[in-house]
């Protein structure tokens, strides 16, 4: 049983604040709802629901001077296959591809996934390497917050109960080549168990700048300065290279310790670094 | 728990009723308007039996509020037919031998026809990536491809 107590559709931004304001009962903002209604299966008491799909200027991706942006009801589907994400950040893109299903990504949205908080969100690792933010906002103020700043290890986020994201903005990285990997047990309709999102700058052939970002391997996905310095200063042909991946292996070691799964995760996050760094260089 | 304005479009047809908020799509359609081609296989948005088309996209009914659709265009594997024969995807299922217990059907037909609607010549590549949201315990997926195939060549 689904446990909703109200609903509510506002029409406007500024409904949403003040139905999210002085909320007697438990309420959850509802973008998609693929994750939402999993947790209202299990809720212990009746959930108020803010559905806020009716708010047209949410739906958008729009590309500024520096900086791209998107609001929190743009679905995977809708990253996916946006012209302006494809061209200036294909990590993102195709991060988005992988999530779930077909099904799951034309309702699904990026600004769920990062709310959800999963150390396994698909989306977010891209999101990540780019130090992308969101917009925070309730009827008193807005700020941006980071990604990794607003993630409270799983599934948590610093929100107050009258917060909304009302979408996502990073700055654009100018010949950046970006790619992403994902290791699941399937190919579709998979979790993650290890992501990650990578992008290189080079000048003359030669690596001036690296992003690297993980997931799966942390209670959130994180940018990994070991595996980003390994890179910087290395020619494209040598990207790839067993220093980079041992920096990988590293890192994942780090961050699991004792965890049953490091033995494993090790071993494969060479393959899905690699596989990243293949992705980017193909571009 | 109080009732809510409920307005769409099922397979051609407007429907105005109130429903209460916490009743899934899937549950308005299988308990509400008796339509039960829509399968509940996981609840979970794990196994695709439940897919519908909104507004010319899948989407899994098991993980939407009815209340989200209001508005929308659905197409239920009933809308699919038409009043006289089968619709040519169905068709090249059964010719191809892609159905076995049935219960995948629907939705596979449903994902099948959105791809169809979209792209009429997909690849077999594009084919598999439609119907990936959707799983089969019975065929092995082999005849389901070959028949999406088949219908393409015949839309």
């Amino acid at each position: 049983m689904i446990n909703v107590g109200s609903y509510f559709r506002p029409q406007t931004i500024g409904e949403v604040y003040e139905l999210l304001s002085n909320r007697k009962n438990p309420t959850k903002v509802l973008a998609g709802g693929t994750d939402l209604l999993l947790h209202l299966h299990k809720a212990s008491e009746p959930v108020d629901i803010v559905d806020i799909g009716d708010i047209a200027l949410l739906r958008t991706i729009g590309e500024h001077e520096d900086e791209i942006r998107f609001g929190s009801m743009v679905t995977f589907t809708q990253i996916q296959t946006s012209e302006i994400i494809l061209k200036n950040y294909r990590a993102l893109a195709k991060a988005a591809a992988m999530v779930g299903s077909p099904q799951i990504r034309n309702q699904g949205t990026i600004v769920g996934n990062i709310a959800n908080a999963s150390p396994a969100a698909d989306s977010v690792p891209a999101l990540v390497a780019v130090d992308a933010q969101v917009l925070v906002a309730s009827s008193g103020s807005q700020r941006w917050e980071k990604i990794v700043d607003l993630l409270a290890r799983i599934n948590k986020v610093n929100l107050a109960g009258n917060e909304i994201i009302l979408g996502v903005s990073f700055k654009k990285i100018p010949g950046l080549r970006s790619g992403f990997a994902k290791l699941g047990k399937r190919n579709a309709l998979a979790i993650s168990r290890i992501s990650a999102a990578v992008g290189i700058v080079a000048e003359n052939n030669m690596i001036t700048e690296a992003r690297v970002a993980l997931g799966a391997v942390a209670p959130n996905p994180f940018r990994s300065h070991q595996i980003e310095n390994s890179l910087i200063g290395k020619s494209l042909d040598e990207a790839i290279s067993e220093d980079v991946l041992e920096a990988a292996s590293a890192a994942v070691a780090e961050k699991l310790g004792n965890r049953a799964s490091a033995p494993y995760k090790r071993q494969a996050i060479k393959g899905i670094v690699r596989q990243a760094l293949e992705d980017a260089l193909d571009a | 728990m109080s009732t809510f304005a409920f307005n769409a479009t099922v397979n051609g047809k407007k429907i105005e009723i109130n429903i209460k908020p916490n009743l899934r799509l899937l549950d308005l359609l299988r308990d509400v308007l008796d339509l039960t081609g829509t399968k509940e296989g996981c609840g979970e948005g794990e196994c695709g039996a439940c897919t519908v088309i909104v507004d010319g996209e899948i989407v899994n009914s098991c993980l939407l509020l009815a209340l989200q659709v209001n508005g929308k265009k659905i197409i239920t594997i009933e809308g699919v037919a038409n009043d006289k024969e089968i619709h040519p995807i169905q068709q090249s299922f059964v010719d191809k031998g892609a159905v076995q217990c049935g219960y995948c059907t629907p939705g596979m037909i449903l994902a099948a026809k959105a791809l169809l609607d979209k792209s009429p010549k997909p690849s077999k590549k594009e084919i598999a990536i439609a119907l990936s949201g959707n799983v089969c315990r019975c065929t092995g997926y082999a005849k389901i491809a070959e028949a999406v195939l088949d219908a393409s060549h015949k839309i």
